[in-house]
């Protein structure tokens, strides 16, 4: 079957085509288009992403990366079966740009409209791996025989139960899933997001949005960990499976200002504050501060993700969600995960499944069409008719 | 009336203080740089009003609405708003914070309320946030503005 997908929960305008034939393995997804307009670039200038001006930019990409995303069918709507689009979580000045969209075409055309969670979404992503050939990575290796890190360790097949990190701008969450369409959250971040940490963190620092990219780059300039520095690791001993990244943001600010502007509290001459914040400032204190910063998240992240684990004994863990594009999350990831749970299969999504994607949506889609019976199907058909985005969706 | 906390459990226990005085249709403007405590306070709020959900910063979707089951209470609905990402009111009229102004059972909180001020009603709860020079230490400003 043919499935058209559309997301714009946040910046990224995305529409996608998949074609979905049963293989050896379960399903073989095979992805027709998979178009992303990104507004980062809009966004910058902002330092964050401006909800009007992210709802205007969507309106204006919305038929234009349509029409790009037709075209291996040439525009030939018999061919579509289905139509997913992601209904929350979300901004809801975002949401409606592409739900909109998505119930216009299906009442148009009369095709069957899927509401998708976009976090159901990004663990679906692990189902995607394109191009990825499944190879049984070396024992100890962190690295894939391609070079690259992550992916998917053995054959491509992904067992239930299915234990899922999504970390994202707006999401932690550790999740379980025992089957198809059956989400159990573990635990949650219980003030900021990861993502979010990461933001704010820049923006102290300065360093521009949108965070993530912004301190994993300045990081990787400095390697050897500093007596100096030692943000806290929140909650990272905790008895449950929750996050907490609030203290983290907190640290880093108290930090800043003391290093910055402590001079000035002194009271010392201007000179020779210069100096002081010119010697520490450059060239090592920020690339010095953006590691720590990293490093503390992503070892609260690998602690919460191996506790899971042990408690829950999955077959298959996904590390998904925009925040898992960062290189040393999924290095250091797949490496506890190696070290500690050899035998458990470890999935994470190429780049452009773990940042926002329509393809994504399509798969979670597909799942959940799946599992209805025939009458839920019929259903579908009027779904343009009653049902809204809902910026507070839970999984 | 200006208040010092030293503590995240402090702070929290005044967003319980001053939820107590809420009677339902209040707006509270919170003012505070990045990390000096809008998201604590607010969830002292809500624990006040009984909410047992998760009340996590709000920065990224904007908004998030909580329900109040409490059959004692007049207030029916929480919304925790977080205008760190906007650049005028008008924002957030156009996703329909209009319908929720004066309604007597819903009490909005609005973290970087400053950004939206155009927008606020006269009657509001101002509060602001500074960070002390003690750690930790937070001066916490809170103004019934009628
Ligand atoms: N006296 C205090 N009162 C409140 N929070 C405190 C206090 N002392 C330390 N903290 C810490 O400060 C942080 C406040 O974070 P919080 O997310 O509430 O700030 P915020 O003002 O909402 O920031 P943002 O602008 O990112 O939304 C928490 O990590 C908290 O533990
Ligand atoms: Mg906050």
């Amino acid at each position: 079957m043919i499935i058209l997908s559309i997301e714009t929960s946040c910046d990224e305008t995305a529409v996608s085509l998949i074609e979905i034939k049963s293989g050896k393995n379960g399903e073989i997804f095979n992805i027709l288009s998979n178009e992303v307009f990104s507004q980062i670039k809009i966004h910058q200038k902002y330092g964050g992403i401006v909800p009007e001006v992210a709802a205007r930019a969507h309106l204006e990409k919305i038929m234009p990366v349509l029409e790009k995303a037709l075209e291996p069918i040439k525009n030939k709507w018999q061919k579509i079966d289905l139509i997913a689009a992601t209904q929350g979580p979300g901004l809801i000045t975002s949401l409606l740009v592409g739900w909109q969209a998505a119930k216009t075409l299906s009442w148009f055309y009369k095709k069957p409209l899927v509401p998708v969670n976009h976090l159901a979404g990004h663990i679906c992503a692990g189902w995607l791996n394109k191009g990825f050939t499944p190879t049984l990575r070396s024992r100890g290796s962190d690295r894939n025989p391609d070079g690259t890190v992550g992916g998917c360790v053995g054959e491509f097949k992904i067992n239930f139960p299915l234990l899922a990190l999504i970390v994202s701008g707006g999401h932690t969450e550790l999740v379980l899933m025992k089957n198809h369409n059956q989400y159990k959250i573990l635990g949650q971040t219980v003030d900021d997001a990861a993502g979010e940490c990461f933001d704010k963190v820049a923006k102290i620092l300065n360093i521009g949005y949108p965070g993530g990219p912004a301190i994993s780059k300045e990081a990787a300039k400095f390697h050897v960990p500093c007596s100096k520095f030692h943000f806290p690791r929140p909650m990272i001993k905790s008895d449950d499976l929750n996050f907490s990244f609030a203290g983290l943001k907190t640290a880093a600010l108290y930090k800043w200002n003391e290093l910055n502007y402590g001079a000035q509290y002194k009271k010392l001459d201007k000179k020779e504050i210069k100096k002081t914040i010119h010697a520490s400032v450059t060239e090592n204190l920020i690339p010095f501060f953006c590691y720590e910063a990293q490093q503390a998240i992503i070892d609260v992240l690998i602690a919460k993700t191996l506790k899971a684990a042990k408690i829950f004994q999955p077959r298959s863990i996904i590390l998904c969600g925009g925040v898992a594009a960062n290189q040393e999350l999924r290095r250091q990831m797949t490496a506890a995960i190696l070290k500690n749970f050899p035998y458990i299969k470890f999935i994470i999504p190429s780049f452009e499944f773990c940042t926002d994607n329509a393809a994504m949506i399509a798969a979670a889609g597909y799942f959940k069409y799946q599992k209805m019976n025939a009458r839920q199907k019929t259903k579908l058909k009027n779904n343009w008719q009653n049902l809204e985005p809902d910026p507070q969706l839970e999984l | 009336m200006t208040y010092i906390t030293i503590s995240e459990k402090q702070t929290l226990k005044l967003g319980e203080k001053i939820a107590c005085q809420l009677k339902g249709g209040e707006v509270l403007a919170l003012i505070g740089e990045l990390g000096t405590g809008k998201t604590v306070i607010t969830k002292g709020i809500a624990r006040f009003l009984g909410i047992k959900k998760y009340i996590t910063s709000p920065t990224f979707v904007l908004m998030k609405l909580y329900k109040i089951q409490n059959s004692k209470l007049k207030i029916k609905n929480f919304l925790h708003i977080d205008a760190y990402r906007l650049n005028s009111g008008r924002d957030l009229l156009d996703i329909g914070l209009e319908d929720w102004f004066n309604r007597p059972d819903t009490v909005i909180v609005i973290e970087w309320a400053e950004r939206v001020k155009d927008i606020l009603p006269k009657k509001i709860i101002k509060v602001n946030l500074k960070i002390g020079k003690k750690n930790n230490e937070r001066i916490i400003k809170v103004e019934f503005r009628k």
